[in-house]
Protein backbone atom coordinates (compact mmCIF):
# COMPACT_ATOMS: atom_id res chain seq x y z
CA UNK A 1 0.00 0.00 0.00
CA UNK A 2 2.53 2.17 0.83
CA UNK A 3 4.41 1.28 -2.67
CA UNK A 4 0.77 2.26 -4.44
CA UNK A 5 1.23 5.51 -2.45
CA UNK A 6 4.25 6.99 -3.40
CA UNK A 7 4.08 5.33 -7.25
CA UNK A 8 1.12 7.20 -7.37
CA UNK A 9 2.41 10.67 -5.94
CA UNK A 10 5.40 9.60 -8.77
CA UNK A 11 2.87 9.27 -11.82
CA UNK A 12 1.24 12.66 -10.36
CA UNK A 13 3.79 14.90 -11.35
CA UNK A 14 3.95 16.67 -15.07
CA UNK A 15 6.63 15.03 -16.24
CA UNK A 16 6.20 11.52 -15.02
CA UNK A 17 2.90 11.97 -16.41
CA UNK A 18 3.48 13.00 -20.16
CA UNK A 19 6.18 10.31 -20.11
CA UNK A 20 3.50 7.44 -19.03
CA UNK A 21 1.31 8.85 -21.97
CA UNK A 22 3.52 8.56 -24.44
CA UNK A 23 4.19 4.89 -23.40
CA UNK A 24 0.70 3.92 -23.21
CA UNK A 25 0.43 5.76 -26.68
CA UNK A 26 3.63 3.15 -27.54
CA UNK A 27 2.36 0.49 -25.59
CA UNK A 28 -1.15 -0.22 -27.34
CA UNK A 29 -0.16 0.76 -30.91
CA UNK A 30 2.63 -1.83 -30.54
CA UNK A 31 0.19 -3.97 -28.81
CA UNK A 32 -2.18 -3.55 -32.04
CA UNK A 33 0.97 -3.90 -34.28
CA UNK A 34 1.97 -7.35 -32.86
CA UNK A 35 -1.81 -8.47 -32.32
CA UNK A 36 -2.82 -8.05 -35.88
CA UNK A 37 0.18 -8.38 -38.10
CA UNK A 38 3.37 -9.74 -36.56
CA UNK A 39 2.12 -13.06 -34.67
CA UNK A 40 0.96 -15.89 -37.08
CA UNK A 41 -2.86 -16.80 -36.50
CA UNK A 42 -4.07 -19.82 -34.06
CA UNK A 43 -3.81 -23.19 -35.47
CA UNK A 44 -7.63 -23.84 -34.21
CA UNK A 45 -9.59 -20.45 -34.48
CA UNK A 46 -7.91 -18.85 -37.12
CA UNK A 47 -7.77 -15.00 -36.84
CA UNK A 48 -10.28 -14.40 -34.45
CA UNK A 49 -7.97 -15.69 -31.73
CA UNK A 50 -6.13 -12.05 -32.30
CA UNK A 51 -9.03 -10.92 -30.08
CA UNK A 52 -7.13 -12.50 -27.23
CA UNK A 53 -4.54 -9.96 -27.06
CA UNK A 54 -6.83 -7.38 -26.13
CA UNK A 55 -9.65 -9.53 -24.27
CA UNK A 56 -7.85 -10.96 -21.66
CA UNK A 57 -5.40 -8.12 -20.42
CA UNK A 58 -8.63 -5.92 -20.52
CA UNK A 59 -10.45 -8.41 -18.09
CA UNK A 60 -7.12 -8.74 -15.85
CA UNK A 61 -7.33 -5.34 -15.84
CA UNK A 62 -10.70 -5.03 -14.73
CA UNK A 63 -10.74 -7.71 -11.70
CA UNK A 64 -6.95 -5.75 -11.07
CA UNK A 65 -9.05 -2.33 -10.58
CA UNK A 66 -11.52 -3.65 -8.29
CA UNK A 67 -8.79 -4.90 -5.99
CA UNK A 68 -7.41 -2.07 -5.74
CA UNK A 69 -11.18 -0.31 -4.86
CA UNK A 70 -11.14 -3.19 -2.49
CA UNK A 71 -7.44 -2.38 -0.93
CA UNK A 72 -8.51 1.30 -1.02
CA UNK A 73 -11.68 1.03 0.45
CA UNK A 74 -10.31 -0.50 3.30
CA UNK A 75 -7.40 1.75 3.85
CA UNK A 76 -10.32 4.56 3.50
CA UNK A 77 -12.22 3.22 6.85
CA UNK A 78 -9.47 3.00 8.69
CA UNK A 79 -7.65 6.12 8.08
CA UNK A 80 -10.15 8.64 7.05
CA UNK A 81 -7.99 10.00 4.89
CA UNK A 82 -9.71 11.41 1.35
CA UNK A 83 -7.01 10.82 -0.84
CA UNK A 84 -7.96 6.58 -0.39
CA UNK A 85 -11.27 7.72 -1.97
CA UNK A 86 -9.87 9.45 -4.29
CA UNK A 87 -8.06 6.18 -5.64
CA UNK A 88 -10.52 4.22 -5.00
CA UNK A 89 -13.34 5.65 -6.97
CA UNK A 90 -10.58 6.72 -9.84
CA UNK A 91 -10.35 3.41 -9.80
CA UNK A 92 -13.47 1.57 -9.98
CA UNK A 93 -14.58 3.82 -13.23
CA UNK A 94 -11.20 2.61 -15.05
CA UNK A 95 -12.23 -1.07 -14.00
CA UNK A 96 -15.75 -0.21 -15.40
CA UNK A 97 -14.63 1.09 -18.16
CA UNK A 98 -12.76 -2.31 -19.23
CA UNK A 99 -15.24 -4.76 -17.61
CA UNK A 100 -17.39 -2.96 -20.04
CA UNK A 101 -14.85 -3.77 -22.78
CA UNK A 102 -14.05 -7.19 -21.79
CA UNK A 103 -17.52 -8.10 -22.04
CA UNK A 104 -17.81 -6.61 -25.41
CA UNK A 105 -14.52 -8.22 -26.67
CA UNK A 106 -15.93 -11.50 -25.26
CA UNK A 107 -19.03 -11.12 -27.16
CA UNK A 108 -16.96 -10.29 -30.67
CA UNK A 109 -14.60 -12.68 -30.02
CA UNK A 110 -17.85 -16.14 -28.81
CA UNK A 111 -19.79 -15.16 -31.47
CA UNK A 112 -17.51 -16.94 -34.33
CA UNK A 113 -15.88 -19.23 -32.04
CA UNK A 114 -19.51 -20.27 -29.94
CA UNK A 115 -22.11 -19.47 -32.54
CA UNK A 116 -23.20 -16.99 -29.55
CA UNK A 117 -22.93 -13.13 -28.76
CA UNK A 118 -23.26 -14.69 -24.94
CA UNK A 119 -23.52 -17.69 -22.91
CA UNK A 120 -24.19 -18.05 -19.32
CA UNK A 121 -20.61 -19.33 -18.61
CA UNK A 122 -19.40 -18.94 -15.46
CA UNK A 123 -16.76 -16.43 -16.07
CA UNK A 124 -19.21 -14.31 -18.23
CA UNK A 125 -21.66 -14.15 -15.54
CA UNK A 126 -19.36 -13.22 -12.77
CA UNK A 127 -18.05 -10.36 -14.90
CA UNK A 128 -21.44 -8.89 -16.03
CA UNK A 129 -22.73 -9.24 -12.11
CA UNK A 130 -19.43 -7.65 -11.27
CA UNK A 131 -19.86 -5.21 -13.75
CA UNK A 132 -23.45 -4.57 -12.01
CA UNK A 133 -21.67 -3.88 -8.53
CA UNK A 134 -19.44 -1.65 -9.44
CA UNK A 135 -22.08 0.61 -11.84
CA UNK A 136 -23.85 0.88 -8.42
CA UNK A 137 -20.48 1.91 -6.73
CA UNK A 138 -20.88 4.64 -9.17
CA UNK A 139 -24.30 5.19 -8.96
CA UNK A 140 -24.06 5.61 -5.24
CA UNK A 141 -21.80 8.32 -5.23
CA UNK A 142 -24.44 10.42 -6.86
CA UNK A 143 -26.86 10.54 -4.69
CA UNK A 144 -24.57 11.39 -0.77
CA UNK A 145 -25.15 15.02 0.08
CA UNK A 146 -21.61 15.29 1.46
CA UNK A 147 -17.83 14.51 0.64
CA UNK A 148 -17.36 12.73 3.30
CA UNK A 149 -20.49 10.86 3.14
CA UNK A 150 -20.00 9.51 -0.38
CA UNK A 151 -16.73 8.59 0.83
CA UNK A 152 -17.53 6.71 3.24
CA UNK A 153 -20.60 4.87 1.35
CA UNK A 154 -18.72 3.99 -1.54
CA UNK A 155 -16.08 2.84 0.56
CA UNK A 156 -18.46 0.04 2.11
CA UNK A 157 -19.92 -0.67 -1.23
CA UNK A 158 -16.42 -1.24 -2.56
CA UNK A 159 -15.20 -3.76 0.92
CA UNK A 160 -19.00 -5.61 0.76
CA UNK A 161 -18.84 -5.77 -3.36
CA UNK A 162 -15.40 -7.24 -3.22
CA UNK A 163 -16.48 -9.99 -0.28
CA UNK A 164 -19.50 -10.75 -2.68
CA UNK A 165 -16.91 -11.46 -5.80
CA UNK A 166 -15.40 -15.25 -4.38
CA UNK A 167 -18.97 -16.04 -3.59
CA UNK A 168 -21.06 -15.25 -6.73
CA UNK A 169 -18.51 -17.17 -8.04
CA UNK A 170 -18.89 -20.12 -6.78
CA UNK A 171 -22.69 -20.19 -6.86
CA UNK A 172 -22.11 -18.90 -10.96
CA UNK A 173 -19.76 -22.41 -11.30
CA UNK A 174 -21.85 -24.91 -9.37
CA UNK A 175 -24.98 -23.61 -11.23
CA UNK A 176 -23.95 -23.84 -14.25
CA UNK A 177 -22.04 -26.98 -13.74
CA UNK A 178 -25.20 -28.35 -12.80
CA UNK A 179 -26.54 -28.50 -16.81
CA UNK A 180 -23.24 -29.40 -18.10
CA UNK A 181 -22.60 -27.58 -22.02
CA UNK A 182 -20.28 -28.88 -24.39
CA UNK A 183 -16.45 -27.76 -22.48
CA UNK A 184 -15.75 -24.33 -24.17
CA UNK A 185 -12.25 -24.82 -25.94
CA UNK A 186 -10.13 -21.72 -24.63
CA UNK A 187 -6.53 -20.98 -25.95
CA UNK A 188 -4.87 -22.57 -23.01
CA UNK A 189 -1.34 -20.92 -21.63
CA UNK A 190 0.83 -23.56 -21.38
CA UNK A 191 0.18 -25.08 -25.02
CA UNK A 192 0.49 -21.66 -26.33
CA UNK A 193 3.36 -20.56 -29.08
CA UNK A 194 6.29 -18.44 -27.68
CA UNK A 195 5.05 -15.41 -30.22
CA UNK A 196 1.99 -15.63 -28.83
CA UNK A 197 2.68 -15.45 -25.51
CA UNK A 198 5.57 -12.94 -25.93
CA UNK A 199 2.71 -10.69 -27.42
CA UNK A 200 0.41 -11.35 -24.58
CA UNK A 201 2.73 -10.83 -22.08
CA UNK A 202 3.36 -7.46 -23.94
CA UNK A 203 -0.11 -6.24 -23.65
CA UNK A 204 -0.42 -6.85 -20.22
CA UNK A 205 2.31 -4.77 -19.93
CA UNK A 206 1.40 -2.25 -22.33
CA UNK A 207 -2.55 -2.41 -20.41
CA UNK A 208 -0.95 -1.98 -17.44
CA UNK A 209 0.88 1.13 -18.45
CA UNK A 210 -2.37 2.42 -19.68
CA UNK A 211 -3.84 1.85 -15.93
CA UNK A 212 -1.18 3.76 -14.55
CA UNK A 213 -1.30 6.57 -16.97
CA UNK A 214 -5.54 6.72 -16.61
CA UNK A 215 -5.27 6.48 -12.52
CA UNK A 216 -2.70 9.37 -12.94
CA UNK A 217 -5.05 11.52 -15.45
CA UNK A 218 -8.38 10.41 -13.40
CA UNK A 219 -6.69 11.22 -9.88
CA UNK A 220 -5.82 15.04 -10.73
CA UNK A 221 -9.35 15.58 -12.61
CA UNK A 222 -10.57 14.35 -8.94
CA UNK A 223 -8.56 16.49 -7.15
CA UNK A 224 -9.58 19.20 -9.81
CA UNK A 225 -13.04 18.65 -9.36
CA UNK A 226 -13.34 17.97 -5.26
CA UNK A 227 -11.58 21.37 -5.73
CA UNK A 228 -14.54 22.93 -8.14
CA UNK A 229 -17.13 21.52 -5.89
CA UNK A 230 -15.56 22.94 -2.25
CA UNK A 231 -15.39 26.68 -3.96
CA UNK A 232 -18.68 26.03 -4.98
CA UNK A 233 -19.60 25.52 -1.43
CA UNK A 234 -18.13 28.09 -0.09
CA UNK A 235 -19.65 30.87 -2.41
CA UNK A 236 -22.88 29.30 -1.85
CA UNK A 237 -22.72 29.59 1.64
CA UNK A 238 -24.06 32.96 3.51
CA UNK A 239 -20.94 33.47 5.38
CA UNK A 240 -17.60 33.51 3.62
CA UNK A 241 -14.42 32.64 5.33
CA UNK A 242 -12.73 35.70 4.43
CA UNK A 243 -14.00 39.57 2.93
CA UNK A 244 -14.84 39.12 -0.41
CA UNK A 245 -13.30 42.14 -2.71
CA UNK A 246 -15.99 43.30 -5.33
CA UNK A 247 -13.86 41.32 -8.07
CA UNK A 248 -14.48 37.92 -6.18
CA UNK A 249 -17.94 38.96 -5.67
CA UNK A 250 -18.39 39.64 -9.55
CA UNK A 251 -16.49 36.76 -10.63
CA UNK A 252 -18.53 34.66 -8.17
CA UNK A 253 -22.03 35.79 -9.82
CA UNK A 254 -20.70 35.01 -12.49
CA UNK A 255 -20.09 31.32 -11.80
CA UNK A 256 -23.48 31.19 -10.07
CA UNK A 257 -25.32 32.51 -13.78
CA UNK A 258 -23.24 29.83 -15.14
CA UNK A 259 -23.84 26.58 -12.99
CA UNK B 1 -23.76 -8.87 26.07
CA UNK B 2 -24.30 -5.33 25.77
CA UNK B 3 -24.15 -5.57 21.74
CA UNK B 4 -27.17 -8.21 22.01
CA UNK B 5 -29.09 -6.27 24.34
CA UNK B 6 -29.13 -3.44 21.83
CA UNK B 7 -30.02 -5.57 19.04
CA UNK B 8 -32.90 -7.42 20.78
CA UNK B 9 -34.24 -3.68 21.86
CA UNK B 10 -33.93 -2.86 18.31
CA UNK B 11 -35.88 -5.59 16.91
CA UNK B 12 -38.44 -5.83 19.20
CA UNK B 13 -38.81 -2.01 18.19
CA UNK B 14 -39.25 -2.93 14.65
CA UNK B 15 -41.53 -5.49 15.03
CA UNK B 16 -43.78 -3.89 17.73
CA UNK B 17 -43.80 -1.70 14.93
CA UNK B 18 -44.73 -4.47 12.27
CA UNK B 19 -47.43 -5.32 14.35
CA UNK B 20 -49.18 -1.95 14.35
CA UNK B 21 -48.75 -1.28 11.73
CA UNK B 22 -49.33 -4.48 9.60
CA UNK B 23 -46.83 -3.38 6.71
CA UNK B 24 -45.53 -7.19 5.68
CA UNK B 25 -48.60 -8.87 5.00
CA UNK B 26 -50.82 -5.77 4.50
CA UNK B 27 -48.72 -4.39 1.70
CA UNK B 28 -45.59 -6.13 0.54
CA UNK B 29 -47.77 -9.65 0.14
CA UNK B 30 -50.06 -7.86 -2.41
CA UNK B 31 -47.21 -6.43 -4.10
CA UNK B 32 -45.60 -10.29 -4.03
CA UNK B 33 -49.17 -11.75 -5.28
CA UNK B 34 -49.37 -8.79 -8.34
CA UNK B 35 -46.27 -9.90 -9.67
CA UNK B 36 -46.90 -13.33 -9.31
CA UNK B 37 -50.24 -12.85 -11.09
CA UNK B 38 -48.38 -11.03 -13.71
CA UNK B 39 -45.78 -13.20 -13.92
CA UNK B 40 -48.42 -15.76 -14.50
CA UNK B 41 -50.18 -14.09 -17.24
CA UNK B 42 -46.35 -13.45 -18.88
CA UNK B 43 -45.73 -17.43 -19.06
CA UNK B 44 -49.30 -18.42 -19.56
CA UNK B 45 -51.71 -20.94 -18.08
CA UNK B 46 -48.63 -24.27 -19.34
CA UNK B 47 -48.86 -26.10 -15.72
CA UNK B 48 -45.74 -27.56 -16.59
CA UNK B 49 -43.76 -24.45 -17.54
CA UNK B 50 -45.37 -23.11 -14.61
CA UNK B 51 -44.11 -25.73 -11.80
CA UNK B 52 -40.85 -25.54 -13.57
CA UNK B 53 -39.96 -22.23 -13.01
CA UNK B 54 -42.48 -21.86 -9.95
CA UNK B 55 -39.32 -21.56 -7.50
CA UNK B 56 -38.06 -18.64 -8.91
CA UNK B 57 -41.00 -16.69 -9.23
CA UNK B 58 -41.57 -17.37 -5.81
CA UNK B 59 -38.17 -15.79 -5.12
CA UNK B 60 -37.93 -13.10 -7.09
CA UNK B 61 -40.95 -11.78 -6.55
CA UNK B 62 -40.30 -11.94 -2.98
CA UNK B 63 -37.08 -10.55 -3.23
CA UNK B 64 -38.82 -7.51 -5.02
CA UNK B 65 -41.54 -7.48 -2.61
CA UNK B 66 -38.52 -7.06 0.37
CA UNK B 67 -36.84 -4.08 -0.88
CA UNK B 68 -39.94 -2.36 -0.67
CA UNK B 69 -39.87 -3.49 3.10
CA UNK B 70 -36.36 -2.66 3.53
CA UNK B 71 -37.28 0.66 2.31
CA UNK B 72 -40.54 1.29 4.48
CA UNK B 73 -37.72 -0.53 8.10
CA UNK B 74 -35.64 2.78 7.74
CA UNK B 75 -38.42 5.25 6.51
CA UNK B 76 -39.73 4.78 10.46
CA UNK B 77 -36.13 5.06 11.24
CA UNK B 78 -35.77 8.62 9.56
CA UNK B 79 -39.15 9.88 10.80
CA UNK B 80 -39.19 12.72 13.87
CA UNK B 81 -35.44 13.09 13.85
CA UNK B 82 -35.00 9.50 15.41
CA UNK B 83 -31.98 8.67 13.44
CA UNK B 84 -30.18 11.29 15.13
CA UNK B 85 -31.41 9.97 18.54
CA UNK B 86 -29.96 6.74 17.61
CA UNK B 87 -26.85 8.79 16.02
CA UNK B 88 -25.99 10.25 19.56
CA UNK B 89 -27.05 7.36 21.82
CA UNK B 90 -23.87 5.38 22.86
CA UNK B 91 -24.17 2.63 21.53
CA UNK B 92 -22.31 -0.38 19.22
CA UNK B 93 -23.52 0.95 15.64
CA UNK B 94 -23.18 -2.67 14.57
CA UNK B 95 -25.88 -3.75 17.40
CA UNK B 96 -27.87 -1.22 15.76
CA UNK B 97 -27.92 -3.43 12.04
CA UNK B 98 -27.79 -6.67 13.36
CA UNK B 99 -31.36 -5.45 15.51
CA UNK B 100 -32.53 -3.87 12.19
CA UNK B 101 -31.53 -7.33 10.17
CA UNK B 102 -32.99 -9.69 12.49
CA UNK B 103 -36.28 -7.97 12.82
CA UNK B 104 -36.35 -7.68 8.76
CA UNK B 105 -35.48 -11.21 8.59
CA UNK B 106 -38.65 -12.01 10.92
CA UNK B 107 -40.49 -9.62 8.58
CA UNK B 108 -39.19 -11.58 4.98
CA UNK B 109 -39.74 -14.89 7.01
CA UNK B 110 -43.98 -14.13 7.15
CA UNK B 111 -43.39 -12.33 3.79
CA UNK B 112 -41.77 -15.93 1.70
CA UNK B 113 -43.97 -18.11 3.84
CA UNK B 114 -47.00 -16.40 2.64
CA UNK B 115 -45.91 -15.97 -0.55
CA UNK B 116 -44.63 -19.29 -0.84
CA UNK B 117 -48.37 -20.35 -0.77
CA UNK B 118 -49.48 -18.04 -3.26
CA UNK B 119 -47.07 -19.72 -5.27
CA UNK B 120 -48.01 -23.77 -4.31
CA UNK B 121 -51.54 -22.72 -4.93
CA UNK B 122 -51.59 -20.38 -8.24
CA UNK B 123 -48.54 -22.42 -10.11
CA UNK B 124 -49.24 -25.96 -7.97
CA UNK B 125 -45.72 -26.05 -7.09
CA UNK B 126 -45.56 -29.17 -4.81
CA UNK B 127 -43.75 -29.04 -1.33
CA UNK B 128 -41.83 -31.69 -1.69
CA UNK B 129 -40.97 -34.92 1.12
CA UNK B 130 -38.95 -32.69 3.27
CA UNK B 131 -40.44 -29.26 4.33
CA UNK B 132 -38.12 -29.26 7.31
CA UNK B 133 -35.39 -28.41 4.71
CA UNK B 134 -37.51 -26.03 2.72
CA UNK B 135 -37.73 -24.19 5.61
CA UNK B 136 -34.22 -24.09 6.18
CA UNK B 137 -33.67 -22.69 2.37
CA UNK B 138 -36.50 -20.38 3.06
CA UNK B 139 -35.04 -18.92 6.36
CA UNK B 140 -31.36 -19.01 5.31
CA UNK B 141 -32.17 -17.22 1.74
CA UNK B 142 -34.07 -14.70 4.08
CA UNK B 143 -31.45 -14.16 6.51
CA UNK B 144 -29.16 -13.16 3.56
CA UNK B 145 -31.65 -10.79 1.97
CA UNK B 146 -32.06 -9.27 5.39
CA UNK B 147 -28.00 -8.80 5.93
CA UNK B 148 -27.83 -7.03 2.43
CA UNK B 149 -31.51 -5.01 2.46
CA UNK B 150 -30.59 -3.95 6.15
CA UNK B 151 -26.99 -2.43 5.42
CA UNK B 152 -27.61 -0.40 2.19
CA UNK B 153 -31.54 0.01 3.09
CA UNK B 154 -30.11 2.84 5.47
CA UNK B 155 -28.86 4.96 2.12
CA UNK B 156 -32.29 5.18 0.93
CA UNK B 157 -33.21 7.92 4.13
CA UNK B 158 -29.99 9.57 4.02
CA UNK B 159 -28.64 11.83 1.24
CA UNK B 160 -29.68 14.02 -1.63
CA UNK B 161 -32.06 11.49 -3.17
CA UNK B 162 -33.02 8.29 -2.54
CA UNK B 163 -30.49 5.27 -2.97
CA UNK B 164 -31.38 2.89 -5.69
CA UNK B 165 -31.53 0.08 -3.63
CA UNK B 166 -32.25 -2.52 -6.60
CA UNK B 167 -29.14 -1.79 -8.32
CA UNK B 168 -27.26 -1.87 -5.24
CA UNK B 169 -28.88 -5.13 -3.53
CA UNK B 170 -29.78 -7.30 -6.19
CA UNK B 171 -26.33 -7.60 -7.89
CA UNK B 172 -24.62 -8.54 -4.66
CA UNK B 173 -27.71 -11.29 -3.91
CA UNK B 174 -26.82 -12.98 -7.22
CA UNK B 175 -25.31 -16.23 -4.59
CA UNK B 176 -28.86 -15.97 -2.48
CA UNK B 177 -30.89 -16.06 -5.70
CA UNK B 178 -28.96 -18.98 -7.64
CA UNK B 179 -28.55 -21.09 -4.22
CA UNK B 180 -31.84 -20.49 -2.47
CA UNK B 181 -34.01 -21.14 -6.12
CA UNK B 182 -31.76 -24.06 -7.24
CA UNK B 183 -32.30 -25.68 -3.91
CA UNK B 184 -36.19 -24.57 -3.44
CA UNK B 185 -36.05 -26.35 -7.31
CA UNK B 186 -34.79 -29.37 -5.76
CA UNK B 187 -36.52 -29.98 -2.51
CA UNK B 188 -39.61 -29.48 -4.90
CA UNK B 189 -38.94 -32.36 -7.55
CA UNK B 190 -37.69 -34.48 -4.86
CA UNK B 191 -33.97 -34.75 -5.10
CA UNK B 192 -32.05 -33.84 -2.23
CA UNK B 193 -28.29 -34.54 -3.09
CA UNK B 194 -27.89 -30.66 -4.26
CA UNK B 195 -29.26 -29.66 -1.85
CA UNK B 196 -26.42 -29.91 1.50
CA UNK B 197 -24.05 -27.98 -0.82
CA UNK B 198 -26.88 -25.10 -1.88
CA UNK B 199 -27.13 -24.76 2.39
CA UNK B 200 -23.89 -24.70 2.75
CA UNK B 201 -22.94 -21.80 0.47
CA UNK B 202 -26.30 -19.58 1.69
CA UNK B 203 -24.52 -20.40 4.94
CA UNK B 204 -21.21 -18.67 3.53
CA UNK B 205 -23.14 -16.18 2.45
CA UNK B 206 -25.23 -14.97 5.16
CA UNK B 207 -22.06 -15.13 7.77
CA UNK B 208 -19.68 -13.29 5.17
CA UNK B 209 -22.73 -10.12 5.08
CA UNK B 210 -23.75 -10.79 9.09
CA UNK B 211 -19.71 -10.13 9.77
CA UNK B 212 -18.89 -7.30 6.90
CA UNK B 213 -22.43 -5.68 7.76
CA UNK B 214 -21.72 -5.53 11.15
CA UNK B 215 -18.45 -3.67 10.80
CA UNK B 216 -19.40 -1.41 8.13
CA UNK B 217 -22.92 -0.48 9.53
CA UNK B 218 -20.94 2.35 11.54
CA UNK B 219 -19.84 3.90 8.59
CA UNK B 220 -22.96 4.46 6.48
CA UNK B 221 -23.97 6.69 9.62
CA UNK B 222 -20.31 8.51 9.54
CA UNK B 223 -21.58 12.00 8.57
CA UNK C 1 -13.65 -19.64 -47.23
CA UNK C 2 -13.77 -16.07 -48.48
CA UNK C 3 -16.41 -15.03 -46.80
CA UNK C 4 -15.54 -16.47 -42.99
CA UNK C 5 -12.19 -14.66 -43.79
CA UNK C 6 -13.86 -11.65 -44.29
CA UNK C 7 -16.55 -12.10 -41.33
CA UNK C 8 -14.20 -12.70 -38.63
CA UNK C 9 -11.70 -9.52 -39.98
CA UNK C 10 -14.56 -7.31 -39.04
CA UNK C 11 -14.83 -8.65 -35.51
CA UNK C 12 -10.88 -8.51 -35.47
CA UNK C 13 -10.96 -4.83 -36.68
CA UNK C 14 -14.06 -3.99 -34.58
CA UNK C 15 -12.26 -5.39 -31.26
CA UNK C 16 -9.28 -3.56 -31.81
CA UNK C 17 -10.71 -0.43 -32.77
CA UNK C 18 -13.18 0.22 -29.99
CA UNK C 19 -10.32 -1.17 -27.40
CA UNK C 20 -8.46 1.95 -28.90
CA UNK C 21 -11.88 4.31 -28.95
CA UNK C 22 -12.82 3.37 -25.33
CA UNK C 23 -9.27 4.25 -24.03
CA UNK C 24 -9.39 7.37 -26.19
CA UNK C 25 -13.03 8.51 -25.14
CA UNK C 26 -11.89 8.02 -21.75
CA UNK C 27 -9.35 10.07 -21.88
CA UNK C 28 -10.91 13.20 -23.95
CA UNK C 29 -13.61 12.92 -21.17
CA UNK C 30 -11.29 13.23 -18.54
CA UNK C 31 -9.39 16.39 -20.38
CA UNK C 32 -13.20 18.24 -20.36
CA UNK C 33 -13.90 17.26 -17.00
CA UNK C 34 -10.62 19.05 -15.93
CA UNK C 35 -11.51 21.78 -18.17
CA UNK C 36 -15.01 22.15 -16.66
CA UNK C 37 -13.71 21.96 -12.74
CA UNK C 38 -10.54 24.52 -13.69
CA UNK C 39 -13.35 27.05 -15.29
CA UNK C 40 -15.21 27.10 -12.32
CA UNK C 41 -12.91 27.01 -10.13
CA UNK C 42 -11.55 30.32 -11.90
CA UNK C 43 -14.69 31.90 -11.99
CA UNK C 44 -15.19 31.47 -8.18
CA UNK C 45 -12.03 32.51 -7.03
CA UNK C 46 -11.24 35.20 -9.70
CA UNK C 47 -7.47 34.06 -10.30
CA UNK C 48 -6.09 30.33 -11.47
CA UNK C 49 -5.85 27.40 -9.03
CA UNK C 50 -1.67 26.43 -8.59
CA UNK C 51 -1.84 23.48 -11.11
CA UNK C 52 -0.83 20.75 -8.03
CA UNK C 53 -3.15 21.80 -5.46
CA UNK C 54 -4.92 18.76 -3.23
CA UNK C 55 -7.90 19.38 -1.19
Amino acid sequence: MKLLNTLLIKAGSDGAQRLLGWATLVGLFTTGVLGLLVVPPDAAQGDVQRLMYVHVPAAWLAFTSFGVVFVTSIAYLRTGRIRWDRIAVASAEIGVLFCVLTLFLGALWGRPVWGTWWTWDPRLTTTVVLLLIYVGYLSLRRIADSPSRRAHWSAVVGVVGFVDVPIVHMSVVWWRSLHQEATVVRPGAPTMESGMLFTLLFAFLAFSVAYGYLMAVRLRVGRLEDHAATSVMSQASPRPRRPVSVRTAAAADGGENRG
Amino acid sequence: MLTANVAWAIARKDLRLELRAQYTLGSALPFAATMLLAFGFALGPDRLLLVRTAPGLLWLAGMFAAIDLFHRSYQAEAADGALEGLLLSPVDKGAVYLGKAAAAAVQLGALFTATAVTVALLFGLPVGPSPVLLALTTALGVIGLSALGSLFGLLTVLGRRQAALPILVLPLATPVLIAAIRATTELSTGSTDQVAGWIGLLVAFDAAFLATGYLVFTHLLED
Amino acid sequence: MVVRTVDNLGYIITGYAVTAGAIAAYRWQLNHRARRARVLITALSGRRPASRRSR
